[in-house]
């Protein structure tokens, strides 16, 4: 692939680069919420929060991801657990690309 | 002083909220973004689907696929063939030949960058001869930073019908696909889904019928 894949990182390659933010939990609430509605998703999300240690609106993202894969293992709905998988996905993709500009 | 259940049920959800730093939370913000009502993305037996097949686990999906992904790379003399898997918000690279890099570290990336979401949304293959080229792909960060250029998917259907993700092609330089490399893909994404199905995990108790 290009050099951005294959060499090692460059800041200017980062998450800034390509646009991508920093996944908040609102977002992630959102998420949930598409399949479990809003109520749901605060329920799932406060449960989540409690076992993992994610505390308010702007957990590190390491604490973030610990919550979603709780969901991941945990959620009733295996639509809800999908979309946890999702969540975490997108912030394993931004942890990296951050790392590159020394963010994450 | 007598409660209905689900007054006990909300100062519950309240108190729980409370403790995890969320007491502040505007209820009304927590709802699903337009744009996720009506997308196929979002539709939940795609989703279970998806989760009763494993899906998001590449460690179960290449050792399952990774020789149909070879074998797909060298006859169309490609670099690149992936599953992916469309998620919600994201895509997983489930199965890959030809990755390396952050790409194949992460096995993932943001739904926004994903060209297999069209597939799962339209339901059909999808083929971007030159990214350059080309409006919807012009601006994506896997184009301009990463260098991919060309691609081909079709869809990886379920058994029952939902489209999971996409088996494709990618390459970093421009390129014509025919329709032959879209029927050689279509015979790698039913030969994937057949192994993919026969080792289903099972299900967990409380889902099975």
């Amino acid at each position: 692939m290009h050099a951005a894949a294959t060499s090692p990182p460059r800041a200017d390659q980062g998450a800034a680069a390509r646009g991508l933010s920093r996944p908040t939990v609102l977002e992630s609430l959102r998420e949930l919420a598409a399949v479990a509605g809003g109520v749901g998703a605060l329920d799932l999300w406060s449960r989540a929060a409690a076992a993992s240690g994610a505390y308010g609106m702007e957990p590190d993202v390491g604490s973030h991801i610990c919550a979603v894969n709780w969901l991941a293992e945990h959620a009733e709905s295996p639509a809800a657990r999908t979309v946890a998988h999702s969540i975490a996905a997108r912030l394993r993709v931004y942890r990296v690309l951050a790392s590159m500009e020394g963010v994450a | 002083m007598n409660h209905r259940p689900d007054d006990v049920g909300a100062r519950s959800l309240s108190g729980r909220l409370a403790e995890v730093g969320l007491e502040t939370l505007p209820l009304d913000l927590i709802a699903p973004d337009v744009e996720a009502v009506g997308d196929p993305v979002y539709d939940e037996v795609r989703l279970a689907s998806v989760e009763a097949l494993g899906l998001s686990d590449p460690t179960r999906v290449q050792p399952l696929v990774d020789d149909i992904l070879t074998d797909v790379a060298e006859r169309l003399h490609a670099p690149i063939a992936l599953l992916n898997v469309v998620l919600t918000n994201s895509q997983i690279v489930a199965g890959q030949h030809g990755l390396s890099g952050w790409l194949a570290e992460v096995r993932g990336t943001p739904i926004e960058w994903s060209l297999c979401a069209r597939v799962v949304r339209t339901g059909e293959s999808y083929v971007v001869p030159d990214w350059a080229e080309d409006e919807a792909t012009s601006a994506n960060p896997l184009h301009t930073v990463d260098g991919l250029r060309a691609y081909a998917g079709v869809p990886l259907v379920s058994p029952t019908g939902e489209v999971l993700g996409a088996v494709c092609l990618m390459d970093t330089d421009a390129r014509d696909f025919g329709a032959e490399v879209l029927d050689v893909l279509a015979e790698a994404a039913s030969r994937a889904m057949d192994r993919l199905v026969e080792t289903a995990p099972a299900p967990r108790s409380a889902e099975r019928h």
